[in-house]
């Protein structure tokens, strides 16, 4: 009851307009003090840059561009010889140029089928072909082999072999260690 | 803050020029995908990227090279070989990458692989170019 009377004691004097109430006291009190405050800021270097904006966008940048790169896969790449069709190309008179090793990739009947053109036992597949090829690499740890990691050798795919199973034969002979492979003109 | 802001703006800087490099001339297609493969990572050379733009059924429409797109037909390929010769002139170091989709016929691949070599020979007799044939290693995405 007793705040009862105090609200209509408050309301009363309102009404009468004699003065603020004590939270309109309150108010001026807290303006004053902001303008005061605002003032010695001004006069002062309190100056603040708001970054946080600046942060937001800057990390969503980052997000999007770590995301893009991912999406762009590596590619890898296997080295082909061109010295075969340059014609001229690093030719030392001194040293005899090996004919090639021909290597031909046919499709009868939508199966790939290589051919190896010498007398060596056919394989079937280029897996088959890269280990026979490994087999016959020249080296310290092989030394009954037939050819050296610089033998060149031609691969010859067919008109309508899908570049595809090129590619693996292609893939097989440089896995097993051959650095001079070359792509040969389709017959 | 600063040094937080310092390190995402580097990152930024970093990865738009990554993507940028990544993007130039790369047709979207489906590379061949030899298992395992013996391929190497591209390294830092300054590369040409010759990209075979697939028509019809196992048939190359086009080829591009540096922007510009060459008719897969006689003409096409003189232009072709003309490009990539001066590209190779102007930069002998360049490798010569040629991207291929894996269904595309050999037939229709072997002439630009001709065109390469011719071009080499044309650009700078004493040194051999570098034909790198794109693919796809097995650790990444389709």
């Amino acid at each position: 009851m007793a705040e009862a009377a105090h609200i209509v004691e408050a309301l009363a004097r309102l009404r009468q307009g004699d003065g603020p109430t004590p939270e309109q006291q309150d108010d001026a009190e807290l303006d004053r003090r902001l303008q005061a405050a605002r003032a010695k800021r001004r006069r002062g270097s309190g100056l603040q840059l708001n970054l946080t904006p600046m942060i937001d966008v800057t990390f969503l940048l980052l997000v999007f561009f770590v995301c893009t790169t991912k999406a762009l896969d590596k590619e890898g790449l296997l080295r082909a010889d061109l010295s075969e069709r340059g014609g001229i190309v690093g030719v030392d008179a001194l040293t005899l140029e090996e004919p090639p090793l021909r290597i031909e990739v046919r499709v009868a009947d939508g199966r790939t089928t290589l051919r190896v053109m010498a007398p060596l036992p056919q394989p079937a597949d280029a897996e088959q072909l890269g280990a026979l090829l490994a087999s016959k690499l020249y080296g310290p740890r092989n030394p009954g082999g037939l050819f050296a990691a610089d033998q060149p050798i031609e691969l010859a795919p067919s008109k309508d072999a899908p570049w595809e199973d090129a590619v693996a034969a292609f893939n097989a002979i440089t896995r097993a260690g051959y650095t001079r492979v070359s792509f040969a003109r389709p017959q | 803050m600063t040094p937080l802001i310092d390190m995402a703006m580097l990152l930024i800087v970093f990865f738009v020029l990554v993507s940028q490099i990544g993007v130039t001339d790369r047709v979207k297609m489906k590379l061949p995908k030899p298992l395992p493969s013996a391929a190497v990572p591209p390294g830092r050379e300054a590369r040409g990227v010759i990209n075979a733009i697939v028509g019809e059924a196992g048939r190359v429409q086009a080829w591009r090279f540096a922007g510009s797109d060459y008719a897969a037909d006689a003409a096409g390929l003189r232009a072709l070989t003309e490009a990539v010769a001066a590209a190779l002139k102007a930069q002998p170091a360049l490798e010569v990458h040629l991207r291929a989709s894996s269904d595309v016929h050999y037939e229709s691949i072997a002439p630009v692989i001709e065109a390469v070599g011719r071009a080499a020979t044309l650009a700078n007799p004493q040194t051999p170019a570098k034909l790198r044939v794109a693919v796809q290693p097995e650790s990444s995405r389709g």
